[in-house]
């Protein structure tokens, strides 16, 4: 995009050309921070359940006065003399004609029967992308989703729009602890009926394992906020925390976990038995069905309606993953993880999350178990403690 | 003269289902010398809604991406 960015600065004075982007993502403040930082100064539409139904990103079109497209992936070479400076005989048309679509059936959400599943998935689907951010009625498109892909199994992009929902949800304070895990057997779902799909494709390997990865997904997003930060500009608060999957780097081959010490073998810390943390799981499995690896994701979150915090003062939390009672055929990339803060604060409460690959038999299903171990508070100043939390992680099949 | 770009801001106390025009799940790719079709998204920022129709009379460069 820089390179379009570059050549379109002027041309949209020369030839009064209009820019307008249109980001697949899931996360819009995450999109709004690189063109922030790119200096991307043109507007960016998002579109997060693939309404275009593109295919491929990047992918451009060159649209004539009258909305015809005239050139798709256009050569920055030469588009200047075939399209910018080229008549299509589109002078007729005048801002605020409305193109016809010519074999596409589009469809005005007033055309379906309100009752019907399809006209409530419409009008969910229309509120929840153009309600204000803090009053976006999330619980209603999921439902709205859910009935309308009940109704309607076959309707993969209904699927995938309801896993970008779900996810929604898993981001919003409206969270239900199965969100995220229920978003990525939708996304897996509608995948598995059209293979081809490369933006949906996107959307469950951003979560998923190391061996799945094309590349990372958000390596820029700190250097990012260094940088609007250092030129003084505002920066877009990102709703969701990056989960380390979406930092990672792609790998090329399983690396099992080498041995550990576990850090409470006879279980003598005491427990969190849920009054402290909310813990819950997902399990991401490569979009290959043939490669049978997954990347785990464990979640915690200070019960702050509890006036519990994290404890920065001490040492991160350390999670261990347990193997002796994994099915055979199973194994871990790593057994435990620390993990620390990323605030300087004394105390905060943002969720921490540990992740760790797996490797398990095609189709294979079963319990993982493992604990946290952590330093919290439960105020600011309250009684600070050292606890234990026991997880189970429920890997259900791709 | 250069027109001023023209977004569609449109309240969200307004938008009802009959005021947004979406794709039914058989939109097709986009092909040359054929219409983009109907295009209405907010932006990243949450600031605007944008209305692809209201750019009819200039010449536009859509770009799709994504930040990863």
């Amino acid at each position: 995009m820089p390179v379009w960015h570059e050549l379109s600065k002027s041309w949209r004075e020369s030839h009064d050309l209009v820019v307008l982007g249109i980001a697949q993502e899931q996360h819009p403040e995450r999109c709004d921070l690189y063109a922030r930082w790119q200096g991307f100064d043109w507007p960016i539409l998002w579109d997060p359940f693939n309404l275009t139904e593109a295919r491929a990103v990047p992918i451009v079109y060159a649209i004539d006065e009258a909305g015809m497209v005239r050139a798709i992936r256009p050569n920055p070479a030469t588009f200047e003399a075939e399209f910018l400076e080229r008549d299509f005989g589109a002078g007729a048309a005048r801002p605020g004609d409305v193109a016809e679509s010519s074999g596409t059936e589009l469809v005005e959400c007033a055309a379906h029967d309100p009752s019907s599943a399809e006209g409530t998935m419409w009008q969910a689907l229309s509120q929840l992308l153009f309600a204000d951010g803090a009053v976006r009625p999330i619980d209603a498109t999921v439902g709205a989703l859910r009935l309308f892909s009940a109704q309607h199994p076959e309707d993969a992009r209904a699927l995938f729009r309801l896993g970008v929902a779900l996810r929604m949800r898993y981001d919003s304070a409206q969270r239900q602890g199965s969100d995220f895990q229920d978003a990525l057997l939708a996304w897996s779902g509608a995948l598995t009926a059209r293979p081809n799909e490369y933006i949906w494709r996107r959307r469950i390997q951003q979560y998923g394992p190391a061996l799945d990865k094309p590349y990372p997904f958000y390596p820029w997003v700190d250097e990012a906020l260094a940088a609007l930060v250092d030129r003084g500009e505002a920066v877009p608060v990102l709703s969701a925390a990056l989960t380390q999957s979406e930092r990672a780097a792609p790998q090329r081959r399983f690396v099992g976990a080498e041995d550990a010490v576990e850090p409470d073998p006879e279980g003598a810390i005491l427990r969190d038995d849920g009054g402290w943390l909310e813990v819950d799981t997902a399990v991401a499995h490569h979009t290959d069905a043939a490669d049978p690896v997954a990347r785990v994701h464990v979640a915690f979150r200070p019960r702050t309606d509890s006036g519990v915090h994290w404890n920065n003062e001490a040492e991160p939390m350390v999670v261990w993953f347990g193997d002796e009672t994994l099915p055979d055929g199973w194994a871990l990339g790593s057994q435990w993880v620390r993990v620390a803060g990323e605030t300087s604060d004394v105390v905060s409460s943002e969720v921490r999350s540990a992740e760790v690959e797996l490797r398990l038999p095609p189709g294979a299903k079963g319990t993982l178990s493992g604990y946290a171990l952590f330093y919290a508070c439960e105020d600011v100043d309250g009684v600070c403690t050292y606890l234990r939390r026991d997880f189970t992680v429920d890997v259900v099949a791709r | 003269m250069k027109m001023p770009m023209k977004l569609v801001l449109i309240s969200a106390f307004l938008l009802g289902c009959g005021t947004v025009a979406l794709a039914n799940p058989s939109r097709p790719q986009p092909q040359v010398g054929q219409p983009f079709g109907p295009l209405v998204l907010p932006t990243v920022d949450g600031s605007q809604v944008v209305d692809l129709a209201s750019f009819h009379g200039r010449k536009v460069l859509l770009i799709e991406f994504a930040s990863w």
